[in-house]
């Protein structure tokens, strides 16, 4: 367990950050989480990889418990359990001379081939730490420039006069659609998404960067959609099962566009792909409800004690939505990936 | 072993434990096939062993589907072991005992998707199962242990009227259930949240092959947008790839003495059970995690590659 | 990692100085007695976390660096949690104990005393819930500072217009305000008198003058190192009105000013009393104080996970619900609790390990851990403390407080605003002085009379003797208001209420009255008590002891009491004539049967309030008692005689002009006899003259 008062001192505020919000985007919060985990992995006392194992599993159990919506986490803990693990086989094979594939999850292949338990990560090796930290320097300089690797695709799929439409504001969206206006001249319409607004942020910075750019209310996606070229949203997690648990209005938009036939591209990041699935249609267990001041003022007075006002921050998106729509696209830094729900379970493999 | 010593150690076995499922107990007489058998070579032991799977197919309490993928999947596994181990004999010896493992990881594969699938089932929500499967059984029953409240519907599933005991079996472990007509599954499917499907065999395209009324149920639930969700075990997955209703083999849809009986016109015949295509399957609970019907054919492909 | 947002603006501060909170853990008021005579209010919980945790965490969440806890009672109680729940923080959280401070004034000479505050620092009360971004409002009092020099305090203010749920009589305040920039000019607290009074100066020395009573006070106010040493300075500034109050008079001579902040997006509110406790629960259930909601930012990693599930239900781990339980809206679940089958629980938060039985209506009830609550219990707007048990069938209605390990019997109802203790109360406490009145059970359904719950008794709650008549009325007010301004909430209990009463009263008393009312039912105690008091010879006192638990039992005035004490002893003899002829019954009116209930009616009928409702109680009789009409002069002739009635008082009353017909005759009766009281009176006076 961690001994060392520094280190936890660092854990305890970031679960207050978590629970409180004060880490903005996604981005950030798994950024965040692996150097936490660096830290944790090359301040605190251990000899083999099993206990890192442990330490990293339970201190990343309590990093999801602090704030259940926020999937990056969860997902960037798995990463990097993937990687103390892998270093580990690696190593091991060195020592022992094999070379066999390694794949670590369950399959029909491990449980007809497997043998007893052939490592249990309890071998000592001279450099592992080393390697292991080596490695997660790796996974850091990915998210780094994870919003980059996307933004390079945007030359391919906005084309000149085109009019895309976004909701919201997504970094990353934000970055691929800055990256097209150097090359293309195309115009941009942001659903504003009441009651946060944050798409009126967007089309601010949007403007500056000298596009075109018009915002709409919330109500006039679909009236909206039937003169749009292609919609691009950011996401905040990609589902399993290749749901969406994105910004709210975001189903809006999916049904308009579906209506419409246009072309849907979303914008995710790697550690946006998380391992869950949504248990229930019953949206409220997965989605968050903050302050409803924004939707009715406090100062409302009597109505308040008359009125359940909700605030609801995200949307799922069903995959079933997807699959009609002409192109559908994950754009993720390892290239963009035609929509198709098997598709997922592999992409995630590779992330978890 | 004689043909008639090896369906009576299949049908001992089945009778002796009754939880045990049928590819369990073929597994296990084929393993005990290859400790006694006297095959001095790969052809050899290869050959017995399907004519001993064939012997299964005969028998009247054989529920063929599972027992045939799961027995497919085992002579895979002979096959691959086989071929890491020059000596025939030593590589037996490792056969019987990787076999063993084997058993055991199936053994506790129904307990693995229960623990899985049970988060699926939230509290307060309304379920509708078809016939009678051990697995939804255990995904229920992993989910009342958790302390969450919801209420099954089960079809009675005619002809054999399965479902019936599958309400006993539900209301003995204190589940609200509520048995109803083959024919209303339609008019109760508004009042449901989900619908828990066993399988008898899960086919390559990630489709399941289940009691007769199944198919006619997903229909129905794709339909009113409702999550359709199947349960199985990975030794369910069989290596056939059917393309419609006919394209099942008899053998599958039909009892062994009616196709025994050659002067049997099959068209006029009830067949026991149907196949659900994947596009009508929402996720599949496997013990090799929650897979997309199309997950399916991922793993079988890296396995028979 | 620290976010970066926040990292920035620390390390601004932590150039100049260290942040600093000041947090008057003590409310100095009995507010939340009995509960607070074992328990220190800051720790009451609140949505299932204590209260204090809000508090500081709503300052460590807005970046202060360095807090001072300040308390008095329970002192050791407030530094175990603070030990247990604060010592990892990356807030300096230190506590304070000064166990005779008997204001907020006194601790803050008590703080200034220690000298540890260097800089401005921000003064708030324990009992705070919220979600206010500190650090903006900080930055711009120190630069109005920088700008004027004069602000001595920055106020804020949460816009909550009246009528709002979130606001109580208590804290009703109307401020005068500068618009340009933002001066405080004029504070009045409306419950110090019903008239607003503005001085004229005001309007004439301002040309902008902005009026407010649309404010909710939440006692967070940012202030600058001076204020300490002003309280220093003044020994009669006890709590923060009198300073501001003092620092408005006195504007021109020490050139402070006081600066108000309106705060318009985020909550901000103060548990400072029971209605207040009810209304935030409500609001922190509604997420209005999010990130600060049961399943977010306030469990610290070691509690057990909250779930948030539509209709704001919010569950702990572990918690069973049976089949057929409903959680309607807005209710927290603690751990390892459990709720039997039909139960329904709306508006409620119910702590750890409790235990619910089947069919329990709860509404609005706020039940702490440990509590066991039987099959068919009714609960609304009351407060349940730890370990309380609650048997079947028992009725708890609006407003009452029962305390720890209070014990209520099979069937009981406790009438509104009913506050149990378990034990009698020693005068080690300060929170909780007064005298106490041994507590009998008294059982509507069970037809038995009187009996004390043979599982523990209870006993009620007073305040002191001393706490002037106006806090006990406010206090006792206080958990009604929500009632009065919730009519169908009002309606529903009291629709429910007598129905049920009356329905018990026909089966046990074989009697049909369906508009039986509190006093009635007292009357009929009452009369019980006294045929039994002439049967076994119960000494007087005894009887007296009984009517006074009767008094609390059914919630009666002593305006009331006095009346139907009055109206009982006189009914008994009447009762005991019914089946006499009438020429009997006049002479057996004699004052040989009212003799022995002299003493009674003197214990009562004390001074001339309750003489004169002595009077106009046997008016009131007289109309419906033909009998004692004829008797009414001998009979006020014998009280003036045993002195139970002064002359005075009867004149007094002679003299009230009534246009009731029986008042006139009442009056037409007792004319003679009042004619030679006033003779008799001439004469005393031309005696004591001569």
């Amino acid at each position: 367990m961690i001994h060392d008062s520094d280190l936890s001192e660092k854990i305890d505020k970031f679960t207050r950050d978590l629970k409180q919000g004060n880490i903005q985007g996604s981005y950030l919060v798994a950024f965040n989480t692996v150097q936490l985990l660096r830290s944790i992995i090359s301040q605190s006392k251990w000899c083999k990889a099993k206990d890192l194992l442990d330490i990293i599993r339970s201190e990343g159990k309590r990093l999801m418990e602090a704030q259940p919506t926020e999937t990056a986490v969860g997902n960037m803990v798995r990463r990097v359990l993937k990687v103390i693990r892998d270093e580990y086989t690696r190593e091991f094979r060195e020592m022992k001379g094999k070379s066999l594939e390694g794949d670590q999850q369950d399959s029909l292949q491990r449980l007809l081939l497997s043998e007893a338990e052939i490592d249990d990560y309890s071998s000592g090796f001279p450099n592992y730490k080393g390697s292991v930290i080596e490695a997660i320097n790796e996974l850091i300089v990915e998210l780094e420039n994870s919003a980059e690797n996307i933004a390079a695709q945007a030359l391919e799929h906005i084309h000149s006069n085109e009019v895309i439409m976004t909701a919201g504001k997504s970094t990353t969206v934000e970055t691929f659609l800055k990256k097209a206006a150097k090359k293309r001249k195309f115009q941009v319409i942001v659903a504003e998404c009441a009651p946060f607004f944050h798409g009126q942020e967007l089309a601010v910075s949007l403007a500056k960067a000298n596009i075109e750019t018009t915002v709409i209310t919330d109500s006039a996606v679909f009236a909206m959609m039937s003169r749009v070229n292609k919609v691009i949203i950011g996401t905040h997690t990609v589902m399993a099962n290749g749901g969406l648990k994105a910004t709210n209005g975001s189903s809006t938009i999916a049904l308009a566009a579906q209506h419409h036939s246009v072309p849907l591209l979303v914008c995710a990041a790697m550690f946006k792909l998380s391992p869950q699935y949504l248990c229930s249609y019953d949206q409220d267990g997965f989605n968050e409800f903050v302050s409803p001041e924004q939707v009715l003022s406090f100062s409302e007075g009597e109505v308040l004690s008359k009125a359940v006002i909700h605030n609801p921050v995200f949307d799922y998106v069903p995959p079933e939505l997807w699959r009609k729509c002409p192109l559908v696209r994950v754009s993720t830094s390892h290239g963009t990936l035609p929509f198709g729900r098997q598709r997922f379970l592999i992409l995630i493999k590779i992330a978890a | 072993m004689e043909q008639s010593d090896i369906l009576q150690y299949f049908e001992r076995t089945l009778r002796e434990d009754g939880e045990v499922s049928e590819p369990v107990a073929a597994i296990r007489t084929l393993i005990e096939l290859i400790r006694t058998g006297e095959d001095e070579t790969l052809s050899g032991l290869v050959d017995s062993l399907k004519t001993a799977i064939h012997t299964f197919t005969q028998s009247e309490l054989c529920m063929v589907t599972a027992v045939t993928s799961g027995c497919e999947l085992f002579l895979r596994f002979i096959t691959l072991t086989a071929l890491d181990h020059s000596d025939f004999n030593e590589s037996k010896r490792i056969m019987v005992e990787r076999g063993n493992v084997f058993l055991q990881k199936v053994a506790s594969s129904r307990l693995k998707i229960g623990t899985l699938a049970s988060p699926f089932i939230t509290d307060g929500a309304t379920i509708l199962t078809h016939s009678r499967s051990r697995v939804v059984q255990q995904v229920l029953k992993e989910a009342t242990r958790a302390k969450r409240r919801f209420t099954v519907y089960v079809t009675q599933s005619m002809p054999d009227g399965a479902g019936k005991k599958m309400y006993n079996d539900l209301t003995a472990l204190g589940i609200p259930t509520i048995l109803i007509l083959d024919a209303a599954v339609g008019y109760i499917m508004e009042k449901v949240d989900m619908v828990l499907l066993g399988a008898e065999g899960v086919v390559e395209s990630g489709g399941i092959i289940n009691k007769i009324g199944t198919y006619s149920l997903a229909i129905c639930a794709k339909e009113m947008n409702k999550p359709v969700y199947a349960v199985a075990e990975s030794f369910k997955f069989a290596r056939i790839f059917p393309l419609n209703q006919q394209d099942m083999p008899n053998t599958f849809k039909y009892p062994v003495s009616l196709l025994k009986d050659k002067s049997v016109d099959l068209s006029v015949q009830h067949p026991l059970v149907d196949y659900t295509p994947p596009s009508f399957i929402t996720l599949l609970f496997t013990d090799l995690g929650v897979l997309t019907p199309s997950a399916v054919s991922d793993e079988l492909i890296k396995l028979y590659l | 990692m620290p976010p970066k947002k926040k990292q920035g603006n620390q390390g601004d501060f932590k150039q100049e100085d260290v942040l600093q909170a000041i947090v008057i853990a003590d409310s100095f008021n009995t507010r939340f007695a009995p509960i607070t005579s074992n328990k220190p209010r800051c720790l009451l919980p609140l949505a299932n976390v204590p209260v204090i945790d809000y508090t500081l965490e709503f300052l460590n969440s807005a970046g202060i660096q360095e807090t001072f806890i300040f308390v008095c009672s329970h002192a050791d109680q407030v530094k175990a949690h603070i030990a247990k729940r604060w010592s990892q923080s990356e807030m300096d959280v230190q506590v304070l104990v000064s166990e005779d401070c008997l204001s907020a004034g006194d601790a803050l000479r008590d703080i200034d005393a220690k000298s540890v505050i260097h800089s401005d620092f921000v003064l708030i009360n324990g009992d705070l819930v919220s979600n206010v971004k500190l650090i903006p409002l900080i930055e711009q009092h120190k630069a109005q500072r920088l700008k004027e020099k004069t602000p001595v305090m920055t106020m804020l203010y949460r816009k909550a217009p009246p009528g709002h749920r979130t606001r109580c009589k208590e804290d009703d305040l109307v401020i005068a305000v500068q618009p340009s920039n933002a001066q405080l000019l004029f504070h009045q607290r409306a419950s110090q008198g019903n008239a607003l009074q503005l001085p004229v100066e005001l309007l004439l020395d301002h040309v902008d003058v902005e009026l407010h009573y649309d404010l909710l006070d939440c006692h967070i106010s940012i202030c600058s190192p001076h204020v300490l040493p002003l309280f220093t300075d003044e020994f009669d500034f006890l709590t923060r009105d009198h300073f501001v109050k003092g620092i408005l008079v006195n504007e021109e001579i020490l050139g402070h000013t006081i600066h108000v902040k309106i705060i318009e997006e985020e909550y901000a509110a103060r548990v400072s009393n029971l209605q207040m406790y009810d209304a935030i629960s409500q609001d922190i259930l509604s997420r209005w104080t999010y990130p600060f909601t049961p399943d977010g930012a306030l469990l610290s990693t070691s509690d057990s996970k909250c779930s948030h599930s539509r209709h704001n239900i919010y569950l702990q781990e572990d918690v069973t619900l049976a089949r057929g339980c409903t959680l309607e809206e807005n209710v927290a679940i603690g751990q390892g609790t459990v709720i039997g089958s039909k139960s329904r629980i709306s508006h409620s938060v119910i702590g750890s390990n409790c235990s619910i039985g089947n069919n329990v209506r709860l509404e609005n009830a706020y039940i702490l851990n440990n509590v066991t609550v039987g099959d068919d219990c009714v609960i609304t707007t009351s407060l349940l403390d730890d370990g309380v048990k609650v048997m079947a069938g028992v009725k708890v209605h609006s407003g009452c407080v029962l305390a720890k390990k209070v014990v209520i019997g099979n069937n009981s109802t406790l009438r509104p605003a009913t506050r149990l203790m378990a034990e009698a109360p020693t005068d080690d406490f300060d929170d909780t002085p007064g005298a106490i009145f041994y507590f009998i059970f008294h059982s509507l359904i069970t037809a038995e009379p009187l009996f004390v719950c043979d599982l523990g008794a209870a006993y009620e709650y007073k305040e002191s003797a001393d706490d002037d008549e106006e806090v006990e009325d406010l206090s006792a007010d206080l958990w009604g208001l929500r009632l009065e301004s919730d009519e169908d909430a009002g309606d529903d209990w009291e629709a429910s209420d007598y129905e049920g009463d009356s329905d018990d009263m026909n089966d046990d008393f074989g009697r049909n009255s369906p508009e039986a009312t509190e006093s009635d039912m007292f009357l009929e105690e009452v009369i019980g008590t006294l045929e039994r008091g002439i049967a076994e010879n119960i000494s007087t006192e005894n009887i007296v002891l009984e009517v006074n638990s009767l008094k609390h039992a059914y919630g009666i005035q002593i305006k009331e009491v006095n009346m139907l004490v009055t109206q009982g002893v006189l009914d008994l003899p009447l009762k005991d004539m019914e089946d006499m002829p009438p020429q009997q019954r006049r002479v057996s009116l004699s004052y040989a049967n009212f003799k022995k209930f002299l003493p009674l009616l003197r214990n009562y009928i004390k001074n001339a309030e309750s003489q004169l409702n002595c009077l106009l109680s046997i008016e009131d009789l007289c109309s419906k008692k033909s009998v004692l009409m004829q008797v009414f002069m001998k009979l006020i002739h014998m009280l003036y005689e045993t002195e139970v009635l002064a002359e005075e008082v009867i004149t007094t009353w002679y003299n009230t002009k009534t246009e009731d017909a029986n008042g006139l005759k009442c009056r037409k009766e007792i004319g003679p006899f009042v004619k030679w009281l006033q003779e008799a009176e001439e004469e005393s006076d031309e005696d004591e003259s001569d």
